[in-house]
């Protein structure tokens, strides 16, 4: 083995973050041990990993990269990833997705993952523009409200449009004591901020609606699981679901927080020309929340059988995100964010590589990482 | 068999698993197989080693518990801790019959598609269980049953093995409940000590089914020793002709390929039999071990050259994404085998078998239509991730980890 052989592993330790930013961003990892974990900032610059703890039991190890070889041989694919990610100046869950997009772009996770992350670099690109006009038509609206039913009806002219976005800029930019062309930029600067969250009722729905919408099913599918008779897998369903109902709740709010900007228009702009870091993280907030739900969701989605959807509980219990205390702060009322710890992964030890479980369940998620791109 | 569905039969044996897969579909799917079930017989043991699953009908689910002691009644002999598939017909009509109401609602289920899975979730245990009771009554009454003389069996064979099917599905609730449960020991403790006491036939199939079952058989092993010595001589002999019945069974599998979860099964079986305290069993097990050993790594190169490096020679010009991802399936399929399969000794040769591919592959002339990802994926998952990293890094295996690659130009924010 390598040099890290020589590495100790430190203690683990119980995980009850106060921040987001200490509770890290969920990493799309394609090697199985590697379920769960998060990456932050380390103390001492670059990144550290909060890893479950791999016996199963609760508690976490804060690991440099090193120490993740320690416990387990990562694919090629989380080798490259992680050096992506050590390259990143900020540690979120938008960083995190761009960065597993480049690495399964290069094709390390697979054909299929590589198709994926074209396609969602894609939809990235549509969402940004329909954002980026429904933006500005917010913006006429707002300014020239008169005549906007046609318009908002698809009866007026491209032309009409145009005409009013000119404008409606050219009307507002004074105010911000900004050039007509730079209010142009910063509606450009604005829609990729708010290209995940969208406006109200954006369609087709852009991510972050998409991700909230996948969450509502899975907590309404874990209805009639919370009500069965085995023990295990009800008590499996109704911490996931508990999890999902506290996050869809948080989330939505802080989506509405940050939708609620567009509807003054020349208030966002001011705010996002002074403010820009402030806007950019209300904005983030409800990805923020959602960070590590997405494979739950597609844990759940992927189960054809009840069998499956009973084994897949397991799975999505042990990966059900704690939320952090921050959370409280950002809703502005408080959130019971202990007892999500509650459950592990359940697997024999060294039950998986024995059989041969390990190379399926690479290339299981490998599919899971298609499916998110 | 006619001429035809000979040869078919012959071409499904040396398919490609997808192929037999869908010829599996798609004869489990007709409602009259008639025929078409003789093209399944030849393929038994390599729909075991690929994991094909079956579609459950009524009576497949109820002697789904006797799976893996069920014979070809051509090779069945009375001693043995087995059930001839020829009886499983005339039986299973039977329970069908007395247990109508029950075998109406499994019909259904079936019939609206419900998964295999959850058709032995909902209806397995309480079938089981009264199924149990009608062969139970099926023996004592000792009259022959429609549909026996097909079976190619003695009329005398009928209540034995009647007698012997119930005990193990009337003890395979408990015997779940045993593997999986808490209370484990204590439960499998009282359930072999029953079925000691119903004979030594009863024992004898019903360790044979444990022991083919369990992915940790040191415990039960240990138990049955217990149970045999309670229950006298007699019993030890079962134990034993179940330990013979099993692995003859791996002996037969391995002939047609091991799948990795039975590999692994094996490879514990035989563990925990040499680390027992009989000698003949020890012997016995030494033995096997040997031949499934050298049945397992004659598979896995025999496969590795079929199924993987083969067609990667041949194909040519830009491999389209599903051809890589087939092969990248039977390539990770392999892998897992030997990781199942090198447990039952000399590790290294098993490594060097897929060393010596990931070099093959690593030839330009080995997989000329792969990309350099692709390659590199294929070396990862025949030779690990140092290995691949090295061939994308353009280094050798075991020199120091490469700088990370250029820092994101990006700051989404």
């Amino acid at each position: 083995m390598s040099a890290a052989t020589s590495i100790a592993l430190p203690l683990v330790q119980a995980f009850h973050p106060a921040t987001f930013l200490e509770r890290g961003v969920a990493v799309a990892f394609t090697t199985p041990h590697l379920a769960g974990v998060r990456a932050r900032p380390a103390e001492r610059g670059g990144i550290e990993f909060i890893v479950p703890n791999p016996s199963g039991g609760r508690g976490v190890y804060i690991l440099g990269w090193q120490g993740v070889c320690q416990i387990c041989r990562p694919t090629v694919h989380d080798t490259r990833l992680n050096a992506h990610l050590a390259a990143l100046p900020a540690v979120t869950p938008a960083a995190l997705r761009h960065a597993a997009r480049e690495v399964a772009g290069e094709g390390l996770a697979g054909r299929e993952a590589q198709a994926a992350a074209a396609a969602g670099l894609a939809a990235e690109g549509q969402d940004r523009l329909v954002t980026n006009f429904l933006l500005l038509l917010a913006l006429v609206r707002q300014m020239e409200p008169e005549g906007m039913g046609e318009l908002a009806a698809g009866r007026g002219s491209a032309f009409d449009l145009e005409q009013r976005a000119r404008r409606s800029v050219a009307r507002i930019a004074p105010r911000l004591g900004r050039p007509a062309e730079a209010i142009g930029a910063a509606l450009e600067e604005l829609a990729a901020v708010f290209a995940g969250i969208g406006l109200p009722g954006q369609a087709p729905p852009p991510r972050i609606a998409r991700l909230l919408a996948g969450l509502r099913r899975l907590q309404q599918d874990l209805g009639p699981w919370v009500l069965r008779t085995e023990v295990e897998a009800a008590a499996r369903a109704s911490l996931v679901a508990a999890g999902a109902a506290l996050t869809l709740t948080c989330a939505a709010q802080t989506l509405s927080e940050a939708q609620a900007m567009t509807a003054d228009m020349a208030e966002a702009l001011r705010r996002w020309t002074d403010t820009p870091g402030r806007v950019a993280e209300l904005v983030a907030r409800p990805e923020w929340l959602l960070d590590g739900w997405e494979p739950i969701c597609l844990l759940w989605t992927c189960a054809g059988t009840d069998a499956e959807r009973s084994a897949a509980l397991g799975e999505m219990a042990a990966l059900v995100p704690v939320l952090p205390r921050e959370t409280s702060e950002w809703i502005g009322m408080a959130v019971e964010t202990e007892g999500q710890l509650a459950y592990r992964k359940n697997v024999p030890l060294n039950h998986d590589w024995r059989t041969g479980t390990l190379f399926e369940r690479v290339a299981r998620n490998e599919h899971l990482r298609a499916l998110a791109a | 068999m006619s001429g035809d569905l000979r040869t078919v039969a012959r071409a499904l044996r040396d398919a490609p698993a997808a192929r037999v897969r869908e010829a599996v579909a798609m004869i489990d799917a007709l409602a009259e197989r008639g025929a078409a079930d003789a093209l399944i017989v030849p393929l038994r043991g390599r729909l075991r080693q690929l994991g094909i699953p079956r579609r459950l009908g009524f009576v497949r689910l109820l002697f789904l518990p006797l799976d893996s002691v069920i014979r070809d009644p051509a090779f069945w002999r009375a001693e043995q801790a087995a059930v001839p598939r020829s009886a499983l017909a005339p039986l299973g009509a039977a329970v069908q019959a007395a247990l109508s109401e029950q075998a109406g609602a499994i019909r259904a289920a079936i019939a609206a598609g419900m998964p295999g899975a959850d058709l032995v979730d909902r209806f397995g245990p309480p079938l089981w269980t009264a199924g149990a009771e009608v062969l139970r009554a099926l023996s004592a009454a000792a009259a022959p049953r429609p549909g026996w003389d097909r079976t190619g069996l003695p009329t005398a064979c009928l209540a034995p093995i009647a007698t012997a099917c119930a005990c193990v599905l009337g003890a395979e609730t408990a015997l779940r409940a045993a593997i999986d449960g808490p209370d484990g020991p204590a439960v499998m403790a009282r359930v072999l000590a029953a079925t000691a006491a119903a004979g030594p036939d009863c024992l004898a199939l019903l360790s044979a089914v444990l022991l083919g079952r369990c992915a940790a058989p040191a415990g039960p092993l240990a138990l049955l020793a217990r149970a045999a010595t309670a229950a006298g001589p007699a019993a030890h002999a079962a134990v034993d002709r179940a330990l013979t019945a099993v692995f003859e069974r791996l002996e037969r599998e391995a002939g047609a390929g091991l799948s990795a979860t039975a590999a692994d099964q094996a490879a514990g079986l035989l563990a925990a039999v040499a680390n027992g305290t009989s000698p003949r069993q020890q012997a016995l097990a030494q033995a096997v071990q040997l031949r499934l050993d050298a049945a397992c790594r004659a598979r896995l190169e025999t496969e590795l050259a079929a199924q993987v490096l083969a067609p990667l020679r041949e194909l040519t010009g830009e491999a389209a994404p599903a051809a890589v991802v087939a092969l990248e399936h039977e390539a990770r399929a392999l892998a897992g085998y030997a990781a199942a399969a090198r447990q039952l000794g000399n590790a290294d040769r098993y490594d060097r078998l897929l060393r010596d591919a990931a070099a093959a592959v690593r030839a330009p002339a080995g997989a000329p239509a792969l990309t350099p990802i692709d390659r590199v994926r294929m070396v990862e998952i025949l030779a690990g991730p140092e290995a691949a990293l090295a061939l994308l890094e353009g280094r050798e295996p075991g020199a120091a980890i490469a700088p990370p690659p250029r820092a994101s130009a990006r700051n989404p924010g």
